[in-house]
């Protein structure tokens, strides 16, 4: 994975059209996104046909990135993911259940996704908020990981935690309210 | 009128944005999110801060390789002149393009409607004789150029090859307003001959580059030949014939040296 500068380079060479640099900047980052495509389609053809999409839109898109909006890959994976939401939202994949939150949290705990000589700044923001996700009520940690991993709906959310859709989007807004809180005194 | 034209976002508004981000806002605010936004810069600023700060959690998944197969389509979607994506290309329209006589010509712009921004065509005199290659007399004189040019909007692209050409320079004026979900493409229309596709038609500013496939470049030097744009979905790859409204056609002009 190249890191941030070399990341930024070839965004603002690929915004000018240079094909090369969107190629290296495809080799760099698609398994990242692809993982999370997968994570949230759950299929290999759904999650594949979401990453061509994806980087069309990073290509048409790349001019509208500059770093103050936030970490290169970061956005990234927010244009992958939002065409998982996308292609979600038109049919939910034939699984019988999402997997439980715990399982979820697990995930957040081992150090799988970066490598050792991962750049600083994606490990720091990772580290944040997992940390911050610590300090939330298990309901809401639980909601805004089912939401983030799964793509759950509120209405998928009252199916799966078994509560109230009053209850459930209390959780969710408390739960990023409160994270937002801990990010700003973690990251300060 | 925003409430954020007053400052900061209420915590409901910032709610939303993070709302938006993750997924769980509904679909009826979502888009009215999405409307305000081009006009809302601190919404804007709270939607790259969840961006930002969510997209960590993309992170702590362990990266995998996907099939080699996903850059391809990319590449043939967005006709990118890469070397192996443009020899493919070339030899698939070398294989099934035939020649066809003039009166066939309609059936190769099937259900088009000519767009109303086709202006009069600038011939390529005007640009061998303009000023526009002051800056590059120390370059050689391209032999072939075309000009295309929308009288709506005001763009322009320049297009230049030089002597047995394997290449089209693309120079776009400026950056055209390109519809969501759609993409322009390029042809080479040699006279009584079925269009050959080159490649995206670039809307971004600046220098670009089509890649001649070799059935294209040969025409280009024998026979008068047109350079056509089309509109089309960005999500139906390109196929061997159009597939939208012309945009605008252009004669590729040849400098007569000597």
């Amino acid at each position: 994975m190249a890191d941030r500068e070399q990341l930024i380079e070839w965004l603002a060479a690929t915004a000018a059209g240079d094909e090369k640099a969107f190629q290296r900047l495809y080799a760099s980052t698609s398994s990242q996104l692809y993982a999370v495509l997968l994570r949230i389609l759950r299929s290999p053809d759904r999650a594949q046909d979401a990453l061509q999409d994806a980087y069309i839109r990073i290509w048409q898109k790349a001019d509208t990135y500059s770093p103050e909006r936030g970490a290169p890959l970061t956005w990234l994976v927010s244009i992958a993911r939002y065409r998982a939401l996308d292609l979600l939202r038109r049919k939910r994949p034939e699984v019988a259940m999402p997997e439980e939150p715990d399982m979820i949290a697990t995930l957040l705990e081992d150090d799988q996704g970066l490598s050792p000589l991962e750049e600083n700044e994606n490990q720091q923001s990772l580290d944040a908020i997992r940390e911050c996700l610590s300090t939330l009520a298990p309901q809401q940690r639980d909601g805004v990981l089912l939401a983030y991993y799964e793509g759950l709906t509120h209405q998928e959310l009252v199916s799966h935690m078994d509560a109230p859709l009053g209850t459930v989007k209390s959780w969710i807004r408390r739960g990023l309210l409160r994270l937002r809180e801990c990010l700003a005194e973690v990251l300060s | 009128m925003s409430d954020s034209q007053n400052g900061a976002l209420s915590q409901e508004r910032a709610l939303d944005a993070a709302e938006y981000v993750l997924g769980t806002l509904d679909s009826d605010a979502s888009k009215r999110l999405e409307r305000e936004l081009p006009d809302d810069g601190a919404l804007r600023a709270e939607v790259d801060y969840w961006q930002d700060r969510l997209g960590a959690l993309g992170l702590a998944l362990a990266p995998v390789e996907p099939p080699a197969e996903v850059w391809q389509a990319i590449a043939e979607r967005l006709g990118l002149g890469l070397d192996e994506i443009g020899t493919r290309r070339a030899s698939r329209h070398g294989g099934r393009r035939t020649k066809t006589p003039a009166t066939s010509r309609s059936r190769f712009w099937p259900g088009l409607a000519i767009a109303a921004s086709i202006v009069a065509v600038v011939l390529a005199a005007v640009l061998f004789n303009s000023g526009v290659y002051e800056q590059t007399r120390t370059a050689p004189q391209p032999a072939y150029a075309s000009v295309v040019y929308d009288k709506d909007t005001g763009n322009s692209w320049l297009v230049t090859a030089p002597e047995d050409p394997q290449q089209l320079v693309v120079t776009a004026m400026g950056r055209y307003p390109l519809p969501e979900g759609k993409v322009m493409r390029a042809w080479l229309k040699p006279a009584d001959e079925a269009p050959i596709y080159i490649g995206t038609w670039p809307y971004k500013a600046g220098k670009h580059r089509l890649k001649l496939p070799p059935d294209a470049a040969k025409d280009i030097t024998q026979k008068p030949s047109q350079l056509m744009v089309t509109m089309e979905d960005a999500s139906v790859p390109a196929s061997s014939s159009p597939n939208g409204p012309l945009l605008w056609a252009s004669p590729v002009g040849r400098q007569h040296t000597g």
